[in-house]
């Protein structure tokens, strides 16, 4: 087996055991949230946390203005494929959270 | 009657002390109303000022403090700024650029991220041209941010000379959008694209001094390496590269990109010499309860191909096949969730990557690295990184060394 070889198994080996994990957690995690309707719930709060956490941690609403929160918003949808409905929601929730 | 005039007296002195309260009552009321007339008036002044009306203008940014430690070289400490400026239009247009400057050996060193105008189509197209982050796998355009990234350094085929592209010239379009309740994301650009580097042996076939030949030779990128500042484009062919994500969960998103272009300069012998660059990438965050805690998972896998192309002279040919390929692997685990106020700050993080390079061309090292670290986050986006890198070369001596960065978003 050559180099390149052995690097590329080595990685999709530790991915592969890492997502297994992963989705062994997940799938525990949606049980758990089954019994629990409030958990169930998703809004602009929910998207908040779960779009910014795809690249990086959640910024508390207060940082910002709202007028300075729909340019960020603007921004990540450029940038980081936040989808036009997501924005809204988020910036909904921003603005109320403010 | 006595009586009744008595009583008629008290009343009439009611009547007169109520008129005088009533009346002093009303000259306050009067002169509170005046007063909170003019309050009003000066805070309707202060808020007009403040009004940015139908533009939005926003300074954000991050900057970056390190110190590293690597084998014999020397220690040193480093620092750069990027400050990003933001400036949305009316409701569709928003126009950004991010600068970076960072110490350098001849004092700063100045450099132009991105700059470009956003137009946004629709709820499912967006229109941009200028300079922007490629949407080439995922770390170049999302995830390098100093406080962002969990690392102090960067996965080796996204460091500087690495095998991915960070940013292009040119125009593009974007856009994300729901289907039966999965996401897909996608781009598609055309920009300069990257150029071949042919090596020292090509450019001593202009006519120079061989002074300034020699010169060239020792800062002459090695031949056969692609070079993505390419501005202005070194020929007539325009890069064609684009991405596409799908999020089967809000969790997991996987992508695939590609990047093709004629990379040769015309009249040298490496005109019609293609290259297709390609990745796949994986990203999996999720915050758990059973874990008390959010695991963060990336793997970006990158690889090239450079059509065959005769560098060195007919006297020394040098002759590769020229693929290479890299990645990285990282795990990053928070137990945020645990009350413990020090704890939940804290942050595990480990990584392998490597890059292989093909055997035979020039200055082609082959690397594998681990690299552990862990990071302290005093607020959402602001963290110090502390790390220790286990390197591994097959050519020269290998980078080990401790790591350390304070990264700030703002």
């Amino acid at each position: 087996m050559n180099r390149h070889a052995k690097n590329m198994t080595v990685m999709l080996g530790i991915v592969s055991v890492v997502a297994w994990f992963c989705m062994n957690v997940m799938a525990a995690d949606k049980t758990a949230k089954t019994a629990s309707p409030a958990a169930s719930a998703k809004g602009g709060a929910r998207l908040w946390s779960q779009t910014c956490a795809r690249c990086h941690n959640s910024r508390s609403p207060e940082t910002l203005s709202d007028q300075q929160w729909k340019t960020v918003m603007r921004h990540m949808r450029v940038h980081a494929y936040v989808t036009a409905a997501e924005s809204r929601a988020i910036l909904e929730f921003l603005k109320s959270a403010n | 009657m006595r009586e009744r005039m008595l009583r008629g007296a008290v009343l009439a002195a009611f009547g007169l002390a109520a008129g005088i309260a009533i009346g002093q009552d009303n000259a306050a009321l009067a002169e509170r109303v005046k007063d909170l007339e003019e309050e009003v008036d000066g805070l309707n002044a202060k808020v007009g000022a403040a009004q940015p009306g139908t533009s939005g203008y926003l300074i954000s940014g991050y900057l970056k403090a390190g110190f590293m430690k690597i084998e014999d070289d020397p220690s040193s400490f480093g620092a750069a700024v990027n400050p990003i400026f933001l400036w949305s239009v009316g409701d569709r247009l928003l126009v950004e650029a991010e600068l970076e400057l960072e110490v350098s050996e001849d004092g700063t060193e100045a450099m132009l991220e991105y700059a470009n105008a956003a137009y946004l189509l629709n709820d499912y197209a967006i229109l941009r041209a200028g300079k922007f982050l490629l949407a080439f796998a995922n770390f170049g355009e999302r995830l390098h941010p100093a406080w962002i990234n969990k690392l102090p350094d960067r996965p080796l085929p996204f460091d500087e000379g690495g095998l991915a592209p960070e940013s292009g010239v040119g125009a593009e379009i974007r856009g994300a959008f729901p289907i039966d309740g999965v996401k897909l994301n996608y781009a598609l650009y055309v920009i300069n694209g990257p150029s071949l580097n042919g090596g020292p042996a090509v450019e001593k076939e202009t006519p120079a001094m061989e002074e300034e030949i020699s010169a060239m030779e020792e800062e002459s990128p090695a031949a056969g390496t692609l070079d993505f500042d390419n501005f202005p484009d070194n020929n007539n062919n325009k890069g064609v590269g684009g991405r596409l994500g799908f999020l089967p969960l809000p969790e997991l998103e996987i992508g695939y990109s590609f990047l093709t272009a004629k990379v040769g300069s015309p009249e040298t012998p490496f005109s019609d010499v293609k290259a297709l660059l390609q990745a796949v990438d994986l990203s999996y965050v999720r915050n758990s309860d059973i874990l008390m805690g959010t695991v963060d998972l990336r793997a970006e896998w990158v690889w090239s191909n450079v059509e065959d192309a005769g560098y060195g002279t007919d006297e020394a040919p040098i002759l590769f096949n020229n693929e290479r390929d890299g990645g990285y692997v990282q795990l990053a685990y928070r137990p945020d969730r645990i009350k413990q106020p020090v704890v939940k700050n804290m942050e595990g993080v480990v990584r392998y990557d490597t890059v292989n390079q093909p055997s035979g061309a020039p200055d082609a090292v082959t690397e594998q690295r681990w690299t552990a670290g862990l990071n302290y986050w005093i607020t959402s986006a602001a963290v110090v990184k502390l790390a220790y890198r286990f390197d591994d070369k097959d050519e020269g001596e290998d980078a080990n060394g401790p790591l350390v960065e304070i990264g700030v978003g703002f």
